[in-house]
């Protein structure tokens, strides 16, 4: 199966990032929520756009290489 | 004081890092999902190419099969069409093949054209955003290191010294030398007027949001 590398790393990132925001648990709730919403949402949704093209990308091409011959 | 600051600081570093290791791996993924389809494309192109030779072999076959047909003598007609039929159905699925292969490498532009299109605008926002996170978290860094370091003036560290951990990280927030700077004129109240982290937090609320946005502001230039 293609991307797995790939999809691995952007899963990997993405925990990377919740992992890194639990660390600011302890800030007021409202320097995290400015926080979050200039900057920590966009990257979210950055990634997770990426991990969705990538299933996407991964469906797409083992489809694709059924069509080729053995 | 000093602990809660400090944690606060180490907090900050740790999303800090994060982002950029964030940046990094998503980068590395991006990287790996380019080989992977650019690989997926050439094994569509090598089969292509495989098929054609084959529906090339397969067209010579059929074209000598006809013409040894067609010059036959009548006791080997039968078995020379015979042959004539298998090179054509040779042929048939050689053609069926390299159709299939051409829709397979169509299939796979497609694919490929919508990952890269993503990728190219995730890696953009994630550059633009975790270099703007990093540089808010270095701010924010450099800010509460001031302030454990002691160059806060001693009249703003007792204010946060009577604060509690939100008042802490609003003042964090802000351009400390400002800050000390509007207490030494009066602008600000010093400990003594300050005695509860309910009047500094409410003193900082309308202020954070302002260098909030200057900070923001900052970043983009």
């Amino acid at each position: 199966m293609r991307f797995q590398e790939s999809l691995q790393l952007a899963q990997e990132a993405q925990a990377e990032l919740e992992r890194a925001r639990s660390g600011s648990e302890g800030w007021s709730d409202d320097l995290r929520q400015r926080f979050d919403a200039a900057r920590f949402r966009p990257l979210v949704e950055a990634g997770a756009s990426v991990v969705q093209a990538l299933k996407k990308a991964q469906e797409q091409c083992a489809a694709a290489e059924r069509l080729l011959p053995r | 004081m000093s602990d809660l600051i400090k944690a606060d600081a180490r907090a900050v570093r740790a999303l800090r890092a994060g982002v950029t290791r964030y940046a990094e791996r998503l980068r590395a993924a991006a990287a790996s999902a380019r080989r992977e389809i650019a690989a997926a494309q050439q094994a569509a192109l090598d089969a292509a190419d495989r098929q054609r030779s084959q529906l090339s072999r397969a067209t010579e076959s059929l074209q000598r099969a006809k013409a040894a047909a067609a010059g036959a003598p009548e006791n080997r007609r039968a078995e020379l069409q015979r042959a004539v039929s298998a090179a054509q159905q040779h042929a048939d699925q050689a053609r069926k093949d390299l159709d299939q292969v051409r829709k397979a490498g169509q299939n796979l532009a497609d694919a490929s054209r919508d990952l890269l299109k993503t990728l190219q605008a995730a890696e953009a926002a994630v550059a633009e955003q975790s270099s703007a996170a990093a540089s808010i978290l270095a701010s924010l860094d450099g800010k509460l290191a001031e302030i454990t370091s002691g160059s806060v003036g001693s009249a703003v560290r007792h204010v946060l010294a009577t604060a509690g951990t939100a008042a802490q990280l609003a003042v964090a927030t802000m351009d400390v030398s400002k800050l000390a700077g509007n207490v030494s004129q009066g602008l600000l109240p010093t400990a003594d007027h300050v005695t509860s982290t309910a009047q500094l937090t409410d003193l900082e609320a309308g202020r954070q949001q302002q260098l909030w946005r200057e900070s923001e502001e900052h970043n983009r230039d």
